[in-house]
């Protein structure tokens, strides 16, 4: 019985002295020493493939025949499936496509020859081989036009330099396909405004007219010249006179008749230098909104390497502030929230835009979620990094917020050291009775009248006209209310009630 | 073969083994003296790294391996009736309780300044809205060997700071400034400060301006880690410390407390830190969850 004793007693003593070696070896360290940075990386919702994080800003078809162009905006279901549909066909053949460097003449008739065209704008730009492999990686792509002519299936890039892909398809079928289907679908009627028009005010208050606008019948350099000669300050100018304006071959666009001399003295010349595509006539109602809010444990251990190490401020506005000493998250009251990491800004940043931009769609997917109808909507390119913003669409039309954008964030090569995200969820009931947006060149008017002491001529350049919703924070709930986004390069953004024309 | 005494001289021999690697352990954990193997190479590196930042350590790193958890704490919001009171009868006695009551009144009342400035009996109180309150004017003429006790007699008299002890002192030109830290729980709470600031030194005109900075615990957090050791600290600490344009200083002090930066907030979670602080009178705080430079 004692040898036996014996035997466990050894047994047990050899078994402990293992196992206080292991703890003396590998057990027990401290928190800093055997944590890696390994942060809980449960995503809010999928990262997009890299197709759909950047979706072009605007489709157009123009057809031959037709001289009503179709608009197909982000957040409009039709813009989705045409975007998928070409992005699809486009990446199943440009690996066969050949390219060239096209001689004006020739791109001219081959674009008079055919039936049809999309054009495709991007704003941001689409790293180019996010589209395709083939395509050159360090460059961006602004627009594309597509159309076919003959048996050929063009593509047209206008890049700094001119590229025309190009591959044979005796069958047309591919993008005869989708050119039906984009004509059959939902798009809106739109016009181009003209790269430079005379904007009129409305002839007298109690007429009941509006403002309209007259475009020159041949865009050329003399035509330009007397228009400006419109805008001379001298009452005794003759280049103010109606024959100055009938020599430089003005016809009312609106009311095909010439407009008097008292009109045209009180115009303005307006310069459109980008293309700007105005639905004819856009429809829409007020929305209510509702703040999103996303869920705060989950945030916190998105964010931090153990959410118990983020210290927890409870600010006097009823925001929280969450740190751990390097980076600072703040959740206001409403559901917005704001990340701050300063340790991560550099001077100078070496990440490339095709990496940050996936970089930042992980980082949206991860940190709350790439809501439903939100999209990529502009980018700087600074020495701390790239800055992207992103915003919300209610039906074809971006949601403008308080601070404009309703997702921003700086990425760079060390990390991401700033984020705010205040999105907004549109209701599906408490939506007004949707009614036409007063004519643009009304809004155009308003907003010229407004801000006369920003122009130092009858003269502006106009940058942005857009349909939007403008959100009003209320205390009973926020609201959008449909707006004109008019952005003159003389006064920046302004926004104009759809039916008052009051600014909000 | 003598099977039963082989038996016997293992059983001793691990015996002893174990008692030696319980104690390693223990003496590890304690965070004490470099007692495993390899330890005393990274004593070396520490050495080499203060001597390369010109610092001297001349005092024993504290042990680790304690347990602690975050401290809620809210901003203090005193009443500056009261507090007019408690300072005044403080620094001046002798006058009738019940006029100097109507007089306080009357200062409160006027009072439309922003900060709140109340002047009282030859001093002026300063209550900002965040940050420290200050006293100014106190103890004129006050020679400065006598400072402390003054303030020693101050705190004595004025209840809302009874939590506050003694810290350390700071001479400079024509300053002599001595500090209270609050304490809560046994543990030092550097986020709360008394400073008595005496200006003029050992001139007639001299006199002390008081800044308290007082903080309002709650209580701890229920999530309690263990916080990094001295030397790991000292580590991050050596990483980001710069020194004064290149002269030698001496670590004076290395200690754990809690301590935090002034918010303008309603109530926030202060981090367990080691402060260590230097002979030139820089203080610095490592944050002793995560080894972060605090403040």
């Amino acid at each position: 019985m004692p040898e036996r004793f014996k035997t466990f007693i050894l047994a047990g003593l050899i078994l402990l002295s293992l196992y206080l070696n292991y703890i003396l070896w590998f057990g027990d360290r401290y928190l800093e020493e055997v944590a890696l940075p390994r942060y809980e990386f449960v995503f809010f919702t999928p990262i997009p493939s890299p197709g759909l994080l950047l979706t072009p800003a605007e489709i157009v078809l123009e057809q031959r025949g037709k001289e009503e162009l179709l608009l197909f905006r982000r957040g409009e279901t039709a813009h989705t499936h045409l975007w998928q549909a070409i992005s699809a066909l486009l990446q199943r053949k440009l690996p066969d496509a050949a390219v060239e460097r096209p001689d004006e003449a020739a791109l001219a008739v081959l674009l008079q020859e055919a039936s049809a065209a999309i054009f495709l704008r991007f704003a941001p730009p689409l790293p180019q081989n996010f589209f395709a492999d083939t395509l050159p990686a360090a460059l961006e792509l602004h627009g594309m036009r597509l159309f076919t002519s003959g048996d050929v299936f063009y593509m047209l890039l206008e890049e700094r330099e001119k590229s025309l892909y190009r591959w044979f398809d005796p069958e047309q079928k591919a993008l005869e396909t989708i050119i039906s289907s984009a004509a059959a679908a939902a798009g809106t009627p739109t016009e181009k405004l003209p790269p430079l028009f005379v904007l009129l005010p409305p002839p007298t208050a109690d007429s009941g007219g509006a403002a309209k606008i007259i475009v020159p019948e041949k865009e050329n350099e003399a035509e330009v010249k007397n228009l400006e000669d419109l805008n001379t300050t001298d009452p005794d100018d003759p280049a103010r006179t109606g024959d100055a304006v009938g020599e430089a071959g003005i016809l009312n666009a609106e009311a095909g008749e010439r407009e008097g001399d008292d009109v045209l003295s009180e115009g303005w010349k307006i310069a459109v230098p980008g293309s700007i595509y105005v639905p004819a006539t856009p429809v829409a109602g007020e929305v209510l909104l509702t703040r999103e809010v996303v869920a705060e444990e989950e945030l916190l251990r998105a964010f931090f390497l153990d959410p118990t190490m983020a210290r927890r401020i409870k600010e006097r506005d009823g925001a929280i502030y969450y740190t751990d000493g390097k980076r600072g998250l703040r959740i206001y009251a409403g559901g917005a929230l704001e990340y701050t990491a300063p340790g991560q800004n550099v001077l100078n940043n070496r990440l490339s835009y095709s990496a940050a931009l996936l970089q930042a769609a992980e980082n949206l997917s991860l940190y709350g979620g790439w809501p439903h109808n939100v999209f990529l909507e502009r980018r700087e390119k600074t020495a701390g990094g790239y800055h992207f913003f992103w915003r919300s669409f209610v039906d074809g039309m971006p949601l403008i917020t308080e601070q404009g954008d309703c997702a921003e964030m700086i990425v760079n090569d060390k990390g991401m050291p700033y984020y705010r995200r205040s999105f907004y969820i549109p209701g599906r009931e408490g939506r007004t009775e949707p009614l036409s947006f007063r004519h643009y060149a009304e809004a155009l008017w308003q907003a010229v009248s407004l801000r006369q002491e920003s122009f130092h001529r009858r003269e502006a350049t106009l940058l942005e006209l857009e349909p939007v919703y403008r959100v009003l924070p209320e205390a009973a709930g926020a609201r959008a209310i449909p707006a004109w986004a008019v952005h003159f390069a003389e006064t920046g953004r302004l926004y104009l009630h759809w039916q008052t024309l009051e600014p909000l | 073969m003598d099977l039963s005494r082989a038996k016997t001289v293992l059983i001793f021999t691990f015996l002893c083994l174990n008692i030696i690697l319980l104690y390693q352990i223990w003496a590890s954990e304690a965070g004490g003296s470099p007692v495993l193997f390899g330890e005393e190479e990274k004593a070396s590196q520490l050495e080499a790294a203060l001597q390369q930042a010109n610092l001297f350590l001349n005092i024993d790193l504290p042990r680790g391996g304690m347990r602690v958890a975050h401290l809620e704490v809210t901003p203090w919001q005193p009443d500056p009736a009261e507090a007019i009171h408690m300072f005044w009868n403080a620094l001046a006695e002798g006058e009738d309780a019940a006029a100097r009551q109507q007089r306080i009144l009357e200062i409160i009342k006027n009072d439309n300044k922003d900060p709140h400035s109340f002047l009282f009996g030859g001093y002026e109180l300063i209550l900002p809205g965040d940050g420290p309150l200050i006293l100014r004017g106190a103890f004129a003429g006050l020679p400065t060997e006598q400072l402390r006790t003054a303030a020693e007699g101050f705190i004595e008299q004025i209840p809302f700071l009874n939590d506050f002890v003694y810290d350390y002192k700071i001479s400079g030109d024509n300053v002599t400034a001595l500090y209270y830290r609050q304490a809560f729980a046994g543990f030092p709470l550097y986020a709360g400060y008394l400073q008595f600031r005496h200006i003029g030194a050992g001139t007639k005109s001299s006199y002390v301006d008081v800044y308290i900075y007082r903080l309002s615990p709650l209580g701890f957090a229920e999530q309690e880690r263990e916080v990094i050791p001295p030397a790991t600290a000292l580590w991050r600490f050596l990483e980001t410390y710069r020194g004064e344009n290149g002269h030698a200083a001496a670590i004076v002090e290395f200690s754990l407390g809690y301590y935090s930066e002034e918010y303008a907030a309603q109530l926030w979670e202060i981090a367990p830190v080691w402060r260590i602080r230097l002979d030139n009178g820089e203080v610095y705080f490592i944050n002793a969850f995560t080894g972060y430079r605090e403040g």
